[in-house]
């Protein structure tokens, strides 16, 4: 569970943050939908000032034409008694939106008080107060507000006002309930309490902040319904039918049988204000979130959009014989409010059959969006921006193509029957309402309908088998099953078609390290039976060293060493990978002293010059803040990016260049 | 022992049990989430609780931390029981003892700035009323390694990295100065580059500080940064014993199989072992006896009939397991 959170939070690592706060009205007005609700609201907020002053006849003035359609006099037409429904509509704006804003100012203030306290309280005072919230949802709101109208005389707006918020708050009060019920879980939550932090305080600064959002989309909401309820009380004769709202408007015209008399004008103004109202207000509602989260501003906005997969040269050497798979500069880049990021800055990889290769890195390194290049996953602002990714399948002299150019339903059927997936959090993708003979069964009907029912659910027991998995738990439901079977039972589902190539993208991270050892002795049996090859993508070296026969070790979007697992895990050459491997504390002989890596992975948004790694290498001279270091073979069989280990280039560097870029003390990674 | 001298007792949970939820409708209560566990902490000195998630190390850390209540035992520093009734007791408590969380991405409300952060630490704690000194808040991030302070002050947590966010955790947990420091998980979210970095900051903290740290983490990392390890097996402490004595000479079944099962670079040279355990049992466990039986290769009858007692190996190392019970006279 623990990594999990990260990748549930939405910070996929590879993925940019936004950066800098946007200022809010900006953000509330780039888009175009909000921009188009505050206009309207602009629009009623101007009638109810003005209205009554502008309107050009006295709302109540009788003795003009009964019943005239819109003319340029009486714009809206006339009632049955002559008054102008223009200055009707006009006048009415006011007490509607009146009532509207203080039904719900107190509506919503009740909501608050009454959810949040008892979301964050709990216990005793949760039950008490959902019950009562309860038993408010269950009663019919509109004959409580005409009994409460009826026994309190609505002699004044203000107290229909407030029946109205009486009855309107229990929705809300609900909602923030469960939200507060959530937040008051979260780490920095408790971590205000146990700073010892006052109760008012972690509600009033740490939670309500967090619900503003919701509190201001209930707020509106309620704007709405005091306004649609007022119009509905006032229509049912209830209030002072001499006070002008549109609600009084429709209860004269009602009155009158408007309807039948044909005398459109007289009701379809008022309840056209009332929808266009409502529409505003729904308008800005939508906007809200992202104006109040400053994780969100900016977000949305999205600067080059740019047309989907350009593939850049397609010439190139044929790869390999024993090549599957040729990834041949790829380059990825994401697009962000702030311009274009280089996830991925020109990888080169070759996958031979039978092989495991394993990359690793960490946050920023482009790993695992190189896996979701490679598998097409990529999903927008993501976009391929160059490379290929050549694939070759088993069959006799069968021809490479480059996945990047697959038209869909090839696609398709390449994915999971060539080429399989596992990602981190994959155990929790499985349908929680179906058995796993079922979800097995599901993936092998769907790409195999030649196969026979009983042919399938044998199939089904042998991939349980190949996972280690009981064939008695086919008919169980993944709630029923541990984290680690889960994520077998996913692995089981990749198999499933008899893939050639299956890449894992840090399958075992979130599991227990007894669980990971169960999936990753697994793993290697599964290889020696079925001759799978297979990408194990991860952020834990001293895992691939293990596993691998060749490892990538990645960087700031680039591969920095590459080589046979044991050479490059025994005698590291690039400096990064050096200092990861020194990163790993082991369990196993003498205790040494752990080094660790100074500085902080690198910001792809802001990305140093020359080699990226420089600003925390131990061995880096001013050249390599200008120099890019290209891969160059180093012995037979292993390359590495690192101008230090070019003793030609080397040679050539002026004492200047040569110079340290640290200070040898300033080693340690504490700072 | 030479411990006790050295390092002053500062605190000590007795006999810590947890149960979340009450008896179920067959009126069987469910298994502890922590059972029975006493441990000391020590000024200077650090405390590692090692196991698997579900363990229940989280739950011990707050119950520590007295974020939880507990179902029986106690919690006592500098020997007085303490109990958190009311704002005045927990605000008292939180001076004394605080606790930083696994997910630094999580700890912080991503609305409030840094600063505010901080600040409201340093009110609380400090003594400080009206504005916050600049320098206070600059001492603060040094103490952390985190500067330029005017770089981070003004910044919401979703703009920093997630180790320089777990080191303004560390700083506002310090801005109390408290003589105990919880840490749960603190580098597992964090990429590797950087774990070290937190973990050394923290031992230099306790060095430097004189911090009683508890913490829990992965049996290599508390190999390397703990004092004293703890293992914990579905809510019971299994082996306890000074940290190079419990991953060299590992004595419980379950400590072997956590040892055999962390990644690690010299393996490779010895070849992928089978390891002699039941593997995944999906939860199952026995309510009876050992909790461990179920999947221990040495389990014998006496392991699901009763539970074993804590048996002292020597030098403060012990373990709760038959295998090393003397032999019935």
């Amino acid at each position: 569970m623990r990594q999990l959170r990260g990748a549930v939070a939405g910070t996929r690592p590879d993925m940019p943050r936004s950066t800098g706060r946007s200022r809010l009205p900006q953000a509330w007005l780039t888009a175009p939908k909000v921009g188009a609700g505050i206009g309207l609201l602009g629009i009623f907020v101007l009638l109810a000032l003005l209205g009554p002053v502008i309107a050009p006849y006295d709302p109540s003035a009788t003795g003009g034409e009964a019943l005239a359609p819109p003319s340029l006099l009486h714009l809206f037409g006339t009632t049955a008694t002559g008054e102008d429904v223009f200055s009707q509509v006009l006048t009415g704006a006011r007490l509607s939106l009146e009532v509207g804003l203080v039904a719900a100012l107190f509506g919503e203030l009740l909501a608050v008080i009454v959810g949040v306290t008892s979301g964050y309280l709990g216990g005793l005072a949760d039950e008490g107060l959902s019950a009562v919230n309860n038993v408010f949802l269950v009663i019919p709101v509109l004959p409580l507000q005409i009994v409460l109208v009826e026994y309190l005389g609505a002699q004044s707006w203000v107290v229909l006002a407030l029946v109205i918020a009486a009855t309107a708050w229990p929705h809300g009060a609900r909602r923030l309930r469960a939200q507060t019920l959530s937040i008051r879980r979260r780490d920095y939550i408790q971590a205000a309490r146990a700073m010892g932090e006052p109760n008012w305080r972690i509600i009033g600064f740490e939670i309500v902040p967090n619900l503003l959002a919701i509190v201001a989309t209930g707020f509106l909401f309620q704007v709405t319904f005091a306004i649609v309820v007022q119009a509905s009380l006032a229509f049912l004769g209830l209030g002072d039918p001499r006070q002008w709202s549109w609600g009084t408007i429709l209860y004269w015209a009602g009155n009158n049988n408007a309807f039948l008399l044909g005398a459109w004008w007289w009701y379809v103004p008022p309840g056209l204000c009332l929808a266009f109202l409502g529409m505003g207000l729904a308008l800005v509602n939508l906007g809200i979130d992202e104006v109040i989260n400053p994780r969100l501003r900016g977000a949305g906005q999205v600067k080059d959009r740019l047309p989907a997969p350009a593939t850049g040269p397609s010439a190139g050497p044929e790869p390999d014989k024993d090549a599957v798979l040729a990834i041949r500069g790829l380059r990825v880049e994401y697009a962000t409010p702030h311009g274009s990021l280089q996830a991925v800055r020109g990888v080169d990889l070759t996958l031979r059959r039978g092989q495991v290769l394993g990359i690793a890195g960490e946050s920023g390194s482009g790993k695992s969006t190189l896996a979701y290049a490679v598998t097409r996953l990529l999903k927008a602002p993501g976009r391929v921006v160059e490379g290929q990714v050549l694939y070759r399948p088993r069959d006799e002299g069968s021809q490479w193509v480059d996945l990047l150019k697959l038209p869909p339903e090839e696609l398709r059927r390449f994915r999971w029957e060539r080429l399989s997936m596992v990602f981190q959090a994959a155990m929790n993708s499985l349908n929680p309402v179906l058995t796993v003979s079922a979800q097995l069964i599901d993936t092998l009907a769907t790409h195999r309908p030649g196969m026979t029912p009983a042919a399938r659910v044998e199939r089904a027991g042998e991939l349980l088998d190949l996972v280690g998995i009981d064939r008695s738990r086919l008919s169980a439901y993944p709630h029923q099953l541990s984290g680690g079977q889960r994520q077998r039972v996913m692995i089981a589902m990749a198999l499933a078609l008899d893939p050639e190539v299956m890449i894992m993208d840090e399958p075992t991270t979130a599991l227990d390290v007894v669980v990971q050892r169960e999936i990753l002795s697994r793993l290697v049996r599964l290889r020696q039976q079925l001759g799978i090859t297979m990408v194990f993508i991860t952020h834990d070296l001293s895992l691939l060293a293990e596993i691998a026969d060749t490892i990538a070790v990645m960087y700031a979007g680039k591969v920095v060493e590459y080589g046979p697992a044991r050479s490059v895990t025994r005698s590291p050459s690039h400096p990064y990978t050096a200092a990861l491997l020194a990163s790993f504390p082991s369990l196993h002989g003498r205790r040494r002293d752990l080094q660790g890596i100074r500085g902080v992975p690198p910001d792809l948004r802001a990305l140093p010059g020359g080699c990226a790694f420089h600003p925390r290498c131990p061995e880096a001279v001013a050249a390599c803040a200008e120099r890019i270091p290209l891969l160059t073979a180093l012995g037979a069989s292993r390359q590495v990016a690192c101008l230090m280990r070019e003793p030609s280039a080397v040679a050539k560097l002026s004492s200047q260049q040569r110079a340290p870029l640290h200070a040898a003390s300033a080693g340690g990674a504490e700072a | 022992m030479a411990v006790t001298t050295t390092f002053p007792e500062v605190l000590e949970a007795r006999h810590l049990t947890k149960h979340f939820g009450g008896p179920s409708l067959q009126g069987r209560r469910p298994l502890p989430a922590v059972d029975d566990v006493s441990l000391t902490l020590r000024a200077g000195y650090a405390v590692a609780l090692v196991g698997e998630s579900g363990s229940g190390k989280s739950t011990v850390a707050r119950l520590i931390a007295q974020l939880y209540p507990v179902t029986e035992g106690e919690v006592r520093l500098h020997g007085k029981r303490v109990g958190v009734g009311g704002w005045s007791g927990r605000r008292r408590y939180a001076e004394k003892v605080q606790i930083v969380f696994q997910d630094p991405f999580a700890s912080l409300n991503p609305l409030h700035t840094i600063r505010y952060s901080l600040t409201r630490a340093l009110k609380l704690h400090g003594g400080v009323h009206g504005p916050v000194d600049a320098a206070a808040l600059e001492d603060l991030l040094a103490r952390v390694h985190l500067g330029p302070a005017e770089h981070f002050l003004e910044r919401f947590p979703h703009q920093l990295s997630g180790g320089q966010l777990q080191r303004v955790s560390i700083a506002r947990a310090l801005a109390a100065r408290p003589e105990v420091l919880i840490a749960d998980e603190p580098v597992s979210m964090l990429d590797v580059s950087i774990r070290l970095g937190i973990l050394k900051l923290l031992a230099r903290l306790k060095r430097e500080e004189n911090l009683a740290l508890y913490i829990t983490h992965d049996i290599a990392s508390a190999r390397y940064f703990a004092d004293e390890i703890l293992v914990m097996y579905r809510g019971e402490l299994v082996e306890g014993g000074t940290a190079e004595e419990v991953t060299q000479r590992p004595a419980h079944p379950y400590t072997r199989l956590l040892i055999a099962s962390a990644p690690d670079l010299a393996r490779r040279a010895r070849g992928m072992e089978s390891l002699p355990t039941v593997w995944d049992t999906g939860g199952l466990r026995s309510r009876e006896g050992c909790r461990f039986a179920v999947r221990c290769p040495h389990a014998m009858p006496v392991c699901t009939d009763r539970s074993p007692e804590r048996i002292e190996l020597g030098g403060g190392h012990w373990a709760r397991c038959f295998l090393h019970a003397p032999a019935p006279a």
